[in-house]
């Protein structure tokens, strides 16, 4: 039977909220500041690297914990995994909402358009509309208990399809605009150290504060819930 | 000069956004830990009752 346990938050403590915060802080200023390679076509807008793909580090971080929430609850039907399952999925379409707007910002600065048909591109499209989806189905089922089940084997399903269409079909493709994907050389590869300096800080940055959402997202909907249940209780 | 004044000014304003959302959440965090011990202690009274 499903229930409600008093497990506390696993991860805890004001430490790794404040480096998030840093981390980010410092990506943000030093993202601006520091000399970036003059490359062709990309020119400035290599510094967009810092903000964009940093945030989908964030957006793949929280589906992948939704994915493992997803397994646990089947496994043990506990109503806290249910919430961490659904404030995963809606934490990481937040992180993949500014991924995509960062995205197609920088698209229009390098390829000339907000959208061009890039199998990358369509493949985030599709990964996104397979989440939002997760969102429709579970305000379509009133009852607890089967919104949870149902959803959990759903969630397991998308992010299959984030991996085929995020992984692997934009790097089995003929060609593609982004780089490290239809033959084309990663961008990795042409990091200097200065870049990587930022890069890395940002990404572990923005994953600490997708976490932190995340956790106060289960704190507040757990709290509710509690309320609620006295209520009824009482 | 006037491209490197515009870039401090837009560091600037980046820098107070974030640092005001990092406040904004460390609000909510602080307003979220006081509501669970309250609730704690509800649950402790009516356990008692």
């Amino acid at each position: 039977m499903e229930r409600l346990t008093e497990t506390k938050i696993p991860v805890k403590g004001l430490w790794w909220k404040l480096t998030g915060l840093v981390l980010v802080l410092y990506s943000v200023i030093a993202g601006l500041l520091i000399d970036v390679p003059q490359l062709p076509v990309i020119h400035q807008s290599i510094r967009n690297l810092f903000y964009h793909v940093c945030m989908w580090f964030g957006m793949f971080v929280m589906y992948g914990t939704a994915l493992v929430y997803s397994i646990k609850y089947l496994a043990r039907y506990r109503l806290e995994d249910d919430l961490y399952v659904s404030g995963a999925v809606y934490t990481g379409l937040f992180f993949g909402t500014l991924g995509l707007l960062t995205g197609m910002l920088w698209a229009k600065f390098t390829w000339g358009d907000f959208w061009t048909n890039d199998p990358q591109l369509n493949g985030a499209a599709v990964s996104m509309m397979a989440y939002l989806a997760y969102a429709v189905l579970r305000s379509s089922i009133d009852e607890v208990a089967m919104r949870a089940r149902i959803s959990a084997v759903y969630n397991i399903f998308a992010f299959m399809l984030l991996v085929i269409f995020l992984g692997v079909l934009p790097r089995l493709a003929d060609s593609s605009l982004h780089p490290g994907k239809g033959g084309n050389s990663s961008t990795m590869e042409g990091l200097d150290m200065t870049m990587r300096m930022v890069f890395w800080p940002a990404v572990i940055g923005w994953i600490l504060i997708a976490v932190w959402l995340l956790t106060l997202n289960v704190r507040y909907r757990k709290l509710k819930l509690k309320i609620h249940l006295n209520q009824t209780q009482s | 000069m006037i491209t490197g004044d515009l870039l401090i000014i837009v560091v600037a304003v980046m820098a107070i956004i974030f640092t005001g959302l990092g406040i904004y959440l460390f609000s909510i965090d602080r307003k979220l830990t006081r509501l669970e011990k309250k609730q704690e202690l509800n649950n402790m009274f009516n356990a008692e009752q």
